[in-house]
């Protein structure tokens, strides 16, 4: 380093990658911070749409945009399941089967990128 | 550097460094704490809104009565996501929407239906809320009473805004106006034969809601 000369390349790097991983370690958190909200929103709206389903006798795929089942959330960055067990009183006494039936109301959707 | 010189090249630039960074650290800080207000403020819409509108779909005092078929002042449930229509004529109903939500709103004197007043959705004084309904009905928009405002903010700077999936219940008993009880009857006939819209015995119909909640300035 020439006497009285400030600014070295060494000082420019090291600035540099503190900038660089400053960004690095902040970026997930304004990611996780979004998620929370879109996870929220999931939750009730498979809620209410999966109620106004079962007040008119219909499943999951009588409905756009729910699915009967959890198998294809690997495919989703946000999903959520709502269950309704129903009471059938005709499994129960004339066929001698379980009453509590599952009805599965699923959704899933992708975070906007 | 001559012995004696205080001021050197290097001492202004270092100086105008220090004020630079001391100013570029304020307003990052100004910036923070305008940003953290606002944030409070966005948050506390979120909240209060979101508390509304489960309020809105799942309070005892704003969704339909499942009644028992021997007797429909006994109260089975609650039904979520269900709500009855306002169908009583303004003639019965003190003449006026505001005498009409001040008529019997807690339900002590066998009411005909529930108003959605503020004050059941959980809100504030210095919160609005709006209503839009889109369906509920046979045809056209089914209509719901309530303290809300009649149209969308057009200034409000935080809004809260969902779209919720109810059923409207529009059976009005005799002259009366009562629409929202559900007979237990009634909704194991929708269940097992859909909606009003498709079975002329069930009287729930599908239904949109627009629901907004801000803060006044």
């Amino acid at each position: 380093m020439t006497k009285g000369f400030m600014f070295t390349t060494d000082a420019m790097v090291g600035l540099a990658a503190v900038i660089v991983i400053t960004v690095l370690l902040t970026y997930p958190y304004s990611i996780e911070e979004g998620s929370e909200a879109n996870i929220s929103f999931i939750k009730q709206e498979v809620s209410s749409k999966a109620m106004t389903a079962y007040y008119q006798g219909q499943t999951a795929d009588d409905i756009t945009g729910l699915e009967p089942d959890n198998s294809d959330f690997n495919k989703f960055d946000f999903a959520e399941c709502f269950i309704l067990y129903k009471y059938d009183f005709d499994s129960a006494t004339i066929y001698d089967q379980d009453p509590i039936i599952e009805q599965k109301y699923c959704m899933g959707k992708m975070a906007l990128r | 550097m001559k012995k004696g010189q205080l001021v050197s090249l290097d001492f202004i630039m270092s100086l105008i460094l220090v004020v630079l960074a001391i100013g570029l650290v304020m307003q990052i800080s100004e910036i923070e704490n305008y940003n953290f207000k606002d944030k409070e403020l966005k948050d506390e819409t979120q909240i209060i809104g979101k508390t509304a509108a489960l309020n809105l779909i799942n309070s005892s005092k704003t969704t339909c009565e499942l009644v028992d078929v021997r007797d429909e002042n006994k109260i089975i449930s609650y039904m979520s996501n269900c709500l009855p229509e306002w169908a009583m004529p303004l003639a019965d109903c003190g003449g006026t929407k505001s005498a009409c939500k001040e008529l019997d709103p807690y339900g002590t004197n066998n009411r005909a239906f529930k108003p959605i007043l503020k004050l059941f959705l959980g809100l504030p004084e210095n919160y609005s809320c709006y209503i839009k309904v889109t369906g509920g009905k046979a045809s056209g928009n089914a209509e719901l009473l309530s303290d809300c405002e009649g149209s969308a903010p057009a200034l409000a700077k935080n809004v809260y805004a969902i779209d919720l999936n109810v059923m409207i219940h529009n059976e009005v008993i005799a002259a009366s106006g009562k629409t929202l009880t559900v007979g237990k009857a009634e909704l194991e006939d929708c269940i097992e034969n859909g909606s009003g819209l498709i079975n002329a015995s069930c009287y729930l119909f599908p239904a949109k809601i627009k629901f907004m909640v801000w803060k006044n300035d």
